[in-house]
């Protein structure tokens, strides 16, 4: 599996004027493959989001390294990372962030028209990648007249069109009941194999992170374990991240 | 308690109600211009003075009116989510509407306050500037009628308001935000009405070659119907092919500033028609302005022309004014949605670039829309106009000349609020 980003000594800090600095993320180190579908779990505060954060280049890191497919966007000027993310990067966050002002087919479309396709294949693909998401009955609707789940999987078709390579999900389920979740899930899983697209998943819900491969767990800003999925059966890989959330001191109060 | 939280919401809402409070500021003050007009004797002596002194105030209650319903309702979009948490608390809807009412009739008061000050002091200037000499019983009397008018406008537009806030319920007000509006309107009856509108053109130019007093009505009715039938069929053209998927709008980020546009359809369209409208009137103001004071001594006699030359080009000045603080306050009051569909694009990998040139075309859009309708209008008019006035005033190009110099403040005041509104718009979004 060939490395699509490596991240070294990474650190990030938060300080105000008065002296008072937090550390967020604490000399981490780690490296995705391509193909992988990774999950990060953590407490909340733990730093998952602020990693996400400094990979999708939103946020920069105080000390550390980013390489990304052999570009190192730690420090990359902002023109530059906004194109970054416009090609490489696809977002799905927990609250959808879809624009109200747009139909479902517009919203997908949007990737498209920001890096200047054709028209004829905009339309080709968008009513491609709704098919592959079960949401191409709905693409003249708003995205206040579709249901959570819906929406969620109209944000992943918009993650995805544009063929990034690397897809980012800040708590995808957090805002899902557990059909949808799972619903979610299983299309996440199959982008990942059929699609063959790179995950990176922050979460703290140990049902879905156990459709990972490989889940990594942070606390206080370290990186504090690892397991691999490997051959387990999936409802066997659950109850290793459930273990290894109550032994390293996250403690089965912060997961659901 | 509810006479103290009706305190709270305004004071914790002070940036919401900007744009309300500025409107009905300038409105009171304009009110209290034009009921002090007739201190001078031309404009209560003479027959047309005395109509413009008196037509003057109904036309800016009913300007009033329209503003006060509108932002009213846009008011009601913004808060509608708090009301939907009263109500699931348990408070009765006829709280929530006295709630409303006490904390708009306590704006309504300050504005009035504050807009009778600036209305005496500005037009101490003009009656210093002009030697008129005043009562002081005319000046309690100016200031009665403002305030009896203002009063009665406001009250009915809160009416209004509270029994549209009566046929709501939760369920209505938690999606009351966010719902897009749209306008039915399919293609047989968009060309219909586009005909109807095209028409509408021809009839009015001969309408003003044919001038009659006794018709005047039917020219305003005739001016409406285009106004509003243009504004509709434009909106309706491009909602129609928007749902098209029309080629066009899939480029230079068009989607998301037709998308911005679309969402508000029914009230940029009602807005645009009043503001065009109000300009379309500012600038027959100044035209008439410029033909008093172009023929000084020859119409009214004396220096009457010249008074009422120079009260025409303050209502023509001051209704631009208005129109253009409107726009630009309406857009920094909705700063809060920008906000967050920039930090999407930027998330989409928009660079800053883009994202200040999308927000330059919105406001740019934003400012052209609603103004464009009344410059149309005029450089259409101006030849019938200018016809009819030369023949009638044996003066070549008076018409023609008013209404160029209207255009040219127009231009400046359009480009210096556009400009202030982006820079605004754009430290906003970065702080």
């Amino acid at each position: 599996m060939a490395e699509l980003l490596k991240i070294t000594a990474l650190e990030k800090y938060y300080g105000n004027d008065k002296g008072n600095v937090t550390k967020a993320i604490d000399d981490i180190s780690l490296e995705i493959g391509t193909k992988e579908f990774v999950g990060i779990m953590g407490a909340s505060g733990s730093g998952k989001t602020t990693l996400l954060n400094m990979i999708a280049a939103i946020d920069s890191p105080s000390a550390g390294h980013i390489i990304f497919d052999g570009m190192d966007i730690s420090d990359m000027p902002e023109r530059e990372l906004a194109d970054f993310r416009g090609k490489h990067i696809g977002f799905i966050f927990q609250d959808y962030n879809l624009l109200d002002t747009l139909t479902v087919y517009e919203n997908i479309s949007l990737p498209f028209v920001m890096l200047k396709k054709d028209v004829t294949a905009i339309r080709r693909e968008v009513v491609n990648i709704a098919k592959i998401f079960g949401i191409d009955e709905l693409l003249e609707k708003y995205p206040y007249e579709i249901s959570g789940g819906q929406r969620q999987r109209c944000a992943c078709a918009r993650a995805i069109i544009k063929e990034p390579k690397i897809v980012l999900a800040d708590e995808p389920t957090g805002a899902l009941d557990s059909k949808s979740a799972r619903t979610l899930m299983e299309t996440l899983q199959a982008m990942n194999k059929e699609l063959s697209s790179t995950i990176l998943m922050v979460t703290h819900d140990a049902v879905t992170a156990s459709y990972c491969e490989r889940v990594l767990f942070l606390q206080d800003g370290k990186i504090y374990n690892q397991i691999i999925k490997g051959e387990k059966e999936k409802r066997e890989f659950f109850n290793e991240i459930l273990d290894t959330l109550s032994v390293w001191g996250g403690g089965l109060n912060d997961v659901r | 308690m509810f006479a103290k939280m009706a305190f709270r919401n305004i004071r914790s809402k002070i940036n919401d109600y900007l744009i309300y409070l500025f409107t009905l500021t300038a409105l009171s003050a304009m009110m209290l211009s034009a009921f002090m007009l007739p201190v001078f004797p031309v404009l209560s002596d003479n027959d047309s003075g005395a109509f413009m002194s008196n037509s003057l105030p109904a036309i800016i209650a009913l300007t009033l009116l329209f503003l006060m319903l509108y932002m009213n309702r846009f008011m009601l979009r913004r808060r509608s989510q708090e009301f939907a948490i009263y109500m699931l608390s348990g408070v009765p809807q006829n709280k929530i509407s006295l709630l409303y009412f006490g904390e708009h009739i306590l704006l309504g008061l300050l504005a009035l306050a504050v807009g009778l000050s600036f209305g005496l002091i500005l037009f101490c200037i003009i009656l210093t500037i002009f030697s008129a000499t005043w009562t002081f019983g005319d000046l309690i009397l100016a200031v009665l009628q403002t305030c009896v008018y203002y009063i009665a406008t406001h009250v009915a537009s809160l009416v209004i308001t509270i029994f549209y806030i009566k046929r709501l319920n939760i369920k209505n007000l938690l999606g009351h935000h966010k719902d897009n509006e749209q306008i039915k309107l399919n293609k047989t009856r968009l060309i219909l009405l586009s005909t109807i509108t095209m028409i509408a053109f021809p009839v009015l130019f001969y309408q003003i070659i044919n001038f009659d007093p006794f018709t005047a009505s039917t020219l305003i009715i005739t001016i409406g119907i285009i106004i509003y039938g243009a504004y509709t069929s434009i909106l309706g053209w491009l909602s129609w092919y928007r749902n098209k998927q029309g080629n066009l709008l899939y480029k230079d980020m068009r989607l998301f500033i037709i998308g911005q546009l679309m969402s508000k359809i029914k009230t940029v369209t009602r807005m645009s028609t009043v503001i065009s409208c109000c300009l379309l009137c500012a600038m027959c103001s100044f035209i008439a302005g410029w033909i008093f004071t172009g023929n000084a001594g020859l119409l009214l006699g004396g220096q009457d022309d010249v008074v009422m030359g120079f009260a025409q080009f303050y209502i023509a000045v001051l209704f631009t004014v208005i129109v253009f603080s409107v726009i630009a306050l309406q857009q920094i009051v909705d700063i809060r949605e920008y906000r967050q569909k920039f930090t999407v694009l930027r998330q989409l990998g928009t660079n800053t670039d883009n994202l200040n040139r999308i927000l330059f075309k919105q406001v740019f859009l934003n400012f052209t829309l609603p103004v464009s309708m009344a410059v149309i209008l005029m450089l259409f008019c101006l030849y019938p106009l200018e016809q009819i006035m030369s023949l009638s005033l044996g003066k070549e190009y008076l018409v023609v000349h008013g209404a160029f110099i209207y255009l040219g403040i127009f231009a400046v005041l359009y480009i210096c609020y556009m400009i202030a509104t982006y820079i605004s718009l754009i430290k906003i979004i970065y702080t």
